[in-house]
């Protein structure tokens, strides 16, 4: 009932404010979408201020993207024995990313710099606290895909194709303090004696990622990256006072972003027109928490995801993807007061990256994705001896769950991605006799020079095309 | 649920507050549509007040919607658009009510309220008996029963039955 009073003012305080869906977590640039997201080990673009910053120091010329994506989650949730019922939303999102080379000597010439901000379609911040902690909650497509992020990133190019880097992230948080007073003389409704004074501001929460692409050789490249994660968090305090009733309490939401999570990439160029890659990604889920900042029952599982991308070079302006990805779900069967919803997923991306320089001496890149995601069927079963009892201070159990006796689910995620990104420097750039020799001298001795240029196209970021 | 947004729409009309009031809040598993449940919106009002209130008579109307799911039920007075209802439910399951509520303007409020079943369970003694209940032997097992004597189940709470050999409330058999 508290919980229930709090939220019920945060309603009256805040419900009228805009309310729509829009996506972070399946935010990301078309290129990545269409690879599944397996580019942790690939030559970057600027969605790798994202994924693997050490992949940002892959880009010769100065980058800019601008990406937006539009998709639709469809969940169907029915308990046992019942019809169920779907439900949809739109999810949305838009960004642009910027990647440059620092000037200067040659030294600094091999750190590049990238900023990106990404925006969900309506929402800056968006918080769903549901008034019962029974109410089905999805938290792996909740308030994930709704995250307002301005990351700024660096990469290093080292000798013997390493690349370092690092970004920072900020996400918005709310603090709202409000206080609610009564003042018998300004009407005679007693409603019109209520006053609700409400203070808001939005603090920022940073968020680390750490990674490293090694190209070993040619046909060959690692990558591996840790990323923090983050939450966003909407919390404040209620002074409420009215005559001689003083109630002093505070609420505080918890929304998960992004797990904990470490991920291992490998790619492969087994002909130049060919690179397939494979990424594994742990994610903590372990330690996720309700909306109310409490340990879930049962507690989630760490997971790792399995993804495989492949981009196979058509034309020189021309690269054609498909990407693969199983994701397991976190969540355990729900067998207690919680009901999350969700399973194990099927990841589905075909993709096209269409390049008008060499066709129109253009300097802009148009990569478009289609994604798919396919559930498994998610199957509970409650116990009522982890149900708890909903009147305590009466004799007998009462359960009034809203997954009592058990229900299934099923989901899908359909969506469209589109970048535009742009070459600043309007021309194509040669490779400096100084990274022509470096390459050169981390090949091995008896390699030709077919096989370097063969390296330098398989090495060169995909959105800039290759060398004419 | 509760929605804390900021964005750049315009704001929606101010919501109405939706008032579900339930009558039992719950009945006994296995209850088969004996116990007739009121459920009524009649303090729900036109705006937002922290303090259910009766309705203003001089507001505009306010438009209902009851949506009802989960137990087998019938509804044997009013309908899914009337203030107030009466439902019967078979109590295999909670029976959930949505109610939402319309303002003439167009605001909208929503509250969710559920009818529970009662499993007619006796905790067990283990971690010692809460107030006004004795751990006693039932059934081969030590569990916490109610004080005082009964001589009738209506005398019992819980959805437990009077047992006239001891003139206590036990579950009934087999629960």
């Amino acid at each position: 009932m508290r919980r229930a009073a709090i939220a019920a003012l945060a309603v009256f305080t805040l419900a009228s404010y805009a309310r729509a869906d829009s996506g972070a977590y399946l935010g990301e640039s078309a290129r990545a979408v269409s690879l599944a997201d397996a580019i942790v080990a690939r030559p970057g673009d600027t969605s790798a201020i994202y994924f693997n910053p050490a992949g940002i120091a892959d880009l010769e010329r100065p980058t800019l993207s601008l990406y937006g994506h539009l998709g639709n989650r469809q969940v169907r949730f029915a308990r046992s024995g019942e019809l169920g019922a779907s439900s949809r939303r739109v999810i949305s999102g838009y960004g642009v990313s910027l990647v440059a080379r620092l000037p200067g000597p040659e030294w600094l010439e091999r750190v590049r710099i990238g900023g990106s901000v990404h925006l969900p379609g309506t929402n800056v911040i968006r918080v769903i606290a549901p008034v019962r902690s029974d109410v089905p909650i999805e938290p792996y497509y909740g308030g994930r895909t709704d995250r307002t992020a301005v990351t700024v990133a660096l990469g290093v190019e080292l000798p013997y194709g390493l690349r370092l880097g690092a970004s920072l992230s900020v996400t918005a948080n709310l603090v709202a303090p409000t206080s609610v007073g009564f003042d018998a003389s300004r009407g005679e409704d007693v409603d019109d004696g209520v006053i609700i004074a409400q203070d808001r501001d939005l603090t920022l929460t940073p968020s680390f990622v750490l990674g490293a692409r090694w190209q070993a050789i040619p046909e060959l490249a690692f990558g591996l990256v840790w990323r923090q994660g983050g939450a966003t968090r909407a919390s404040g305090t209620f002074d409420i006072r009215a005559g001689s009733i003083e109630v002093l309490d505070e609420y505080r939401f918890y929304d998960l972003l992004a797990p904990e999570e470490v991920a291992l990439g490998v790619c492969v160029t087994p002909i130049p027109a060919l690179s397939l890659s494979l990424d594994l990604t742990w994610g903590r889920w372990s330690d996720y928490r309700t909306i109310h900042e409490e340990l879930p029952d049962p507690l989630f599982s760490d997971v790792v995801d399995v993804r495989a991308g492949a981009e196979w070079r058509a034309h020189e302006s021309l690269r054609v993807r498909l990407g693969y990805g199983f994701l397991p779900s976190p969540v355990p069967e729900q067998v207690a007061s919680h009901n999350f919803v969700d399973s194990h997923r099927h990841e589905l991306a075909l993709g096209l990256g269409l390049d008008l320089e060499p066709l129109a001496e253009v300097p802009v890149t148009i990569d478009l994705a289609l994604r798919f995601h396919a559930q498994h069927r998610q199957r509970a079963t409650k116990d009522p001896a982890r149900l708890g009892d909903a009147t305590p201070d009466t004799l007998g159990q009462t359960i009034d769950n809203l997954g009592y006796p058990g229900f299934r689910s099923r989901g899908s995620v359909a969506q469209v991605a589109l970048a535009v990104t742009v070459r600043l420097d309007g021309a194509p750039s040669a490779p400096s006799e100084d990274d022509v020799s470096e390459e050169t001298s981390e090949e091995d001795a008896g390699e030709t020079d077919e096989e370097t240029s063969d390296e330098d196209a398989s090495e060169l970021p995909q959105v800039e095309g290759d060398a004419p | 649920m509760v929605l804390l947004a900021l964005g750049c729409a315009a704001p929606p009309p101010v919501p109405a507050t939706a008032v579900l009031d339930a009558s039992p809040e719950e009945v006994c598993r296995g209850d088969a549509f004996s116990t007739p449940i009121t459920l009524s919106a009649a303090r729900s009002a036109a705006r937002l007040s922290l303090v259910p209130a009766p309705p203003d008579p001089d507001a505009p109307p306010l438009s209902f919607a009851w949506q009802l799911e989960g137990d087998e039920h019938f509804v044997v007075a009013g309908d899914l658009d009337s203030r107030e209802l009466t439902v019967l439910m078979a109590g295999e399951r909670p029976l959930h009510a949505t109610l939402t509520v319309t303002t003439f303007e167009g605001g909208v409020a929503e509250t969710l309220a559920s009818i529970g079943v009662v499993l007619p369970i006796a905790a067990p003694c283990g971690e010692g008996c809460p107030s006004g209940t004795t751990c006693v032997e039932h059934q081969g097992a030590e569990v916490c029963l109610p004080d005082g004597e009964c001589t009738s189940d209506e005398e019992c709470s819980g959805c437990f039955v009077c047992d006239l050999t001891r003139s206590r409330c036990v579950p009934p058999e087999g629960a």
